[in-house]
């Protein structure tokens, strides 16, 4: 047993220090015992056997990571990630939920009415009716009528596609809330 | 979802299994486990899962343990064995292995069929 594998287990074992003396030391004996089995019998290198291993914190983190679990021991740091995320989510989804889901259903449904007004405006003034309640207007330029269809059909397929890429902006974010939430589970 | 995060599933749902059948058929270590499970990809597991996997069964009675002395000047070894209780629920755990792979076949027939 050289020094780095002993700092490993004393490392282990600072990390264990929330459970009690003789689990701890029930553990790092077993991980001493196999220490020097791969040693002895399979000739590792001591770098080869504390990489086989992983961090000390690793491993320690998953003996803690099941009593955690098991026992439900109040955590300070688990209850700041729980905390951090839904109060994250809370706050964005306040906003993004709502603004996302009426933008778009709004958007998309502009993106039909457009062209629909268009073809009423275009219709008119072929049989030489002007429809005053329809009106292309961007800025200071007014659209002839005659251009009124072809505009309004760039118009709404521009709004339709908006619409379609807020619907799904909102729906990657709850996809990427739900695999926050997945996450913190386990 | 790729194949990795299901493999580990499966792994993480079976893994359990896997070891009491093992440990029914005699005492094992920690290591000889690993050594045993590294034979199968899809159950290899290390030391930071199989170690709080064997303690946690330990802790809920299934298994019991002791230290052995070795032959070869080695340290003494921690052996697990199982329980009474262990051999129920490893009986409980077979049927319901046995109700998956029935349900599996039974849906693989209906969509070839």
């Amino acid at each position: 047993m050289d020094k780095k594998m002993q700092d490993y287990l004393d490392q282990i074992d600072r990390y264990l220090r929330p459970m009690a003396a003789f689990e701890r030391a029930d553990i790092i004996n077993e991980i001493k015992s196999e220490m020097l089995e791969l040693q002895t019998q399979k000739g590792m290198s001591s770098e080869e056997i504390l990489e086989r291993l992983g961090t000390p914190r690793e491993l320690a983190k998953a003996y803690l990571g099941e009593s955690l679990v098991k026992n439900n021991a109040f955590s300070f740091r688990k209850l700041i990630i729980v905390y951090g995320f839904y109060g994250f989510v809370g706050f964005t989804g306040m906003f993004v939920l709502p603004i996302c889901s009426v933008l778009s259903v709004g958007l998309m449904f502009c993106g039909v009415i457009a062209p629909v007004a268009g073809v009423v405006k275009f219709a008119g003034s072929l049989i030489g009716m002007n429809i005053p309640w329809v009106v292309f207007q961007f800025g200071d330029y007014t659209a002839p009528a005659y251009m009124a269809f072809p505009l309004s059909v760039v118009m709404g397929v521009l709004l339709f596609l908006a619409g379609r890429g807020t619907w799904k902006l909102m729906l990657l974010y709850i996809q990427t809330v739900s695999v926050g939430k997945r996450k913190l589970q386990s | 979802m790729n194949i990795e995060d299901w493999k580990s599933q499966i792994k993480r749902g079976t893994l359990e299994y896997s070891i009491l059948l093992m440990i029914d058929k005699r005492a094992y270590y920690g290591y000889e486990i690993m050594s045993e499970l590294e034979k199968y990809p899809i159950l290899s597991a290390k030391e930071n899962t199989i170690y709080p996997l064997l303690r946690r069964l330990l802790k809920e009675d299934f298994l019991s343990s002791f230290w052995q002395e070795t032959a070869e000047g080695l340290p003494p070894r921690k052996y697990y064995s199982i329980t009474e209780k262990g051999k129920e629920y490893l009986g409980a755990m077979s049927v319901e292995w046995g109700n998956l792979l029935t349900a599996i076949e039974g849906i693989k027939e209906k969509k070839n069929g």
